[in-house]
């Protein structure tokens, strides 16, 4: 890349997320309201943010010379019994088989049913959380993965037929099913009209596990779920953050971030991490100012889509798709920028090598994406499984007797869910910042080279701050 | 229609989340530019 094309970039960079952040119609009637007892104005957390981010930039291109997280090595912690796992096998398929029949059997109404809390909120954004701790939980519990193990194993052992080998899976096709499962989760939560509906969640769910089971019985479990199991794909992602690692039977230690660099990195792989930011910014953007105004982006796009002719409820959605799918891709712009800007440091690897390369750093952030968008989500309506799991189906049972527990908002106040995120989404970005530093250092052994490679993915991260912290401060107004 | 900059007492925050991406971004320009 030339210098030249190099700043026409860099402006590219700036004019995009200029546009993004002032939109004029903000210009609504929502004023800078701060939360009561923030000592300083929210904007200037982004600062502090961005001043952070540039610290830990000097300190890494100073204090950290060689590639370490690459060579990390795990300590065995203990053997873990093999009944553990069909024991959180069955746990899982009970799970899901709870959450299908209330769903189809139970009432209607979403807060009053155990399907949507389960589904949107200990599912999505409890695992999450959990996996950052502990590792891989989901791929312990997946209830496809499990039905699939134990049908193999029954076939093998107790039916003592001869399976046939799996199909080998496509190379080519690599993560992308699990790129598209993730996108069109996040499509059902954002866009569709009925994700409430417990009868048509849980239609998607069985749906969604016969596909699983398809999947697994041409390709092998293995294969199919490290590449098209969208959720086993996204929740493995986090656990290569946590420091935690399970393995055939086998529980290491090892420091944190170090099972992000052997993350694979075949096609899809930049897709996946670019979906997951690109649906939870979404997520913060569709609730604030600049899309919801009456003069906003979702009003003006669903007049578009009423003009060429779609119906009432059709018109919206098709708005909110566009605007899912336009943000999905301005992230994985964003990322291609970063990417193509390393290139200024010579020209021996190609855009595509380095971006599949650095795809890992993006981990952390889409977690720390995770924490500060879903933190409050998680909080609060999470404390209604104490009351859904006595009764589920909504009918008045008291299976546990804690059918009238109710949710407690004073359990973190507003203030305190503000830091949270503040926390999380600087933490999420030193560490994508570290993750991509150690990459840039294998890959061009020379630290000043190395480091100068990364003055672009310094100023992504720096972006993606900011744009997290203004969608958040923008969707609380 | 209400031209843009009359609100500008509305939107004028969004800019300051944009500050500190410019400044980064110019300081880093800058600094590559000396480098080479």
């Amino acid at each position: 890349m030339t210098p030249r094309a190099a700043r026409r970039q860099v402006a590219a960079l700036l004019v995009a997320v200029a546009a993004a952040l002032s939109l004029p119609a903000t210009a609504s009637a929502h004023g800078i309201a701060q939360r009561a007892d923030l000592p300083v104005p929210e904007w200037l957390f982004a600062w502090a943010a961005a001043f952070v981010l540039l610290v830990s930039f000097v300190a890494l291109a100073i204090l950290w010379p060689r590639p370490v997280l690459e060579q990390a090595r795990e300590r065995l912690l203990l053997r873990v019994p093999g009944v553990l796992g069909v024991l959180a096998g069955a746990f899982g398929v009970f799970a899901f088989a709870a959450v299908v029949y209330a769903g189809f059997a139970g009432t209607q109404t979403a807060t009053a049913n155990l399907a949507p809390t389960v589904i949107f909120v200990l599912f999505w954004v409890g695992i999450p959380f959990l996996t950052m701790f502990v590792g891989d939980v989901f791929a312990a519990v997946s209830p496809w993965r499990a039905v699939g193990r134990a049908a193999g194993w029954l076939a093998t052992r107790v039916g003592r037929a001869q399976l046939p080998e799996p199909l080998a899976y496509p190379a080519r096709v690599g993560r992308w099913p699990a790129a598209l499962g993730i996108l069109l989760f996040a499509w059902v939560e954002l866009v569709y009209v009925n994700r409430d509906q417990p009868s048509v969640l849980a239609t998607m769910a069985v749906a969604y596990a016969v596909v699983m089971l398809v999947g697994q019985s041409l390709y092998g479990v293995e294969a199919w779920t490290r590449n098209a199991d969208a959720f086993g794909v996204a929740f493995g992602l986090f656990a290569r953050l946590a420091p935690l690692h399970w393995r055939e039977r086998h529980l290491y230690l090892r420091p944190v971030l170090v099972g992000a660099p052997r993350m694979p990195t075949g096609p899809g792989a930049v897709a996946v991490v670019c979906v997951m930011i690109g649906t939870t910014t979404f997520d913060g953007f569709s609730q604030g100012a600049v899309w919801l105004d009456p003069n906003g982006l979702a009003a003006r796009l669903t007049s578009v889509f009423h003009g060429l002719g779609l119906g009432p409820e059709a018109a919206p959605q098709g708005a909110y798709t566009v605007g899912l799918v336009v943000v999905v891709l301005i992230v994985a712009g964003l990322y291609r920028l970063g990417i193509a800007g390393m290139r200024t440091v010579g020209r021996d690897h190609t855009t595509n090598d380095l971006a599949r390369r650095f795809a890992h750093s993006l981990i952390p952030i889409a977690l720390a994406y995770v924490v500060a968008h879903y933190f409050s989500l998680l909080a609060y309506q999470g404390q209604a499984i104490a009351y859904l799991a006595s009764d589920p189906l909504g009918n008045g049972s008291n299976l546990l007797g804690t059918a009238s527990a109710t949710i407690d908002y004073g359990i973190v106040g507003g203030t305190g869910i503000w830091y949270v995120q503040v926390a999380a989404l600087v933490a999420g970005h030193v560490a994508g910042l570290t993750l991509a530093h150690d990459r840039a250092l294998s890959i061009w052994r020379d630290p000043r080279i190395a480091t100068r490679s990364q003055y672009w993915m310094l100023l992504v991260m720096v972006t993606f701050t900011c744009l997290g912290l203004w969608l958040l401060s923008a969707a609380s107004r | 229609m209400t031209p843009p900059l009359a609100h500008i007492g509305h939107w004028y925050h969004a800019l300051l989340y944009l500050a500190p991406i410019i400044i980064i971004g110019g300081a880093l320009w800058w600094s590559g530019r000396r480098e080479r």
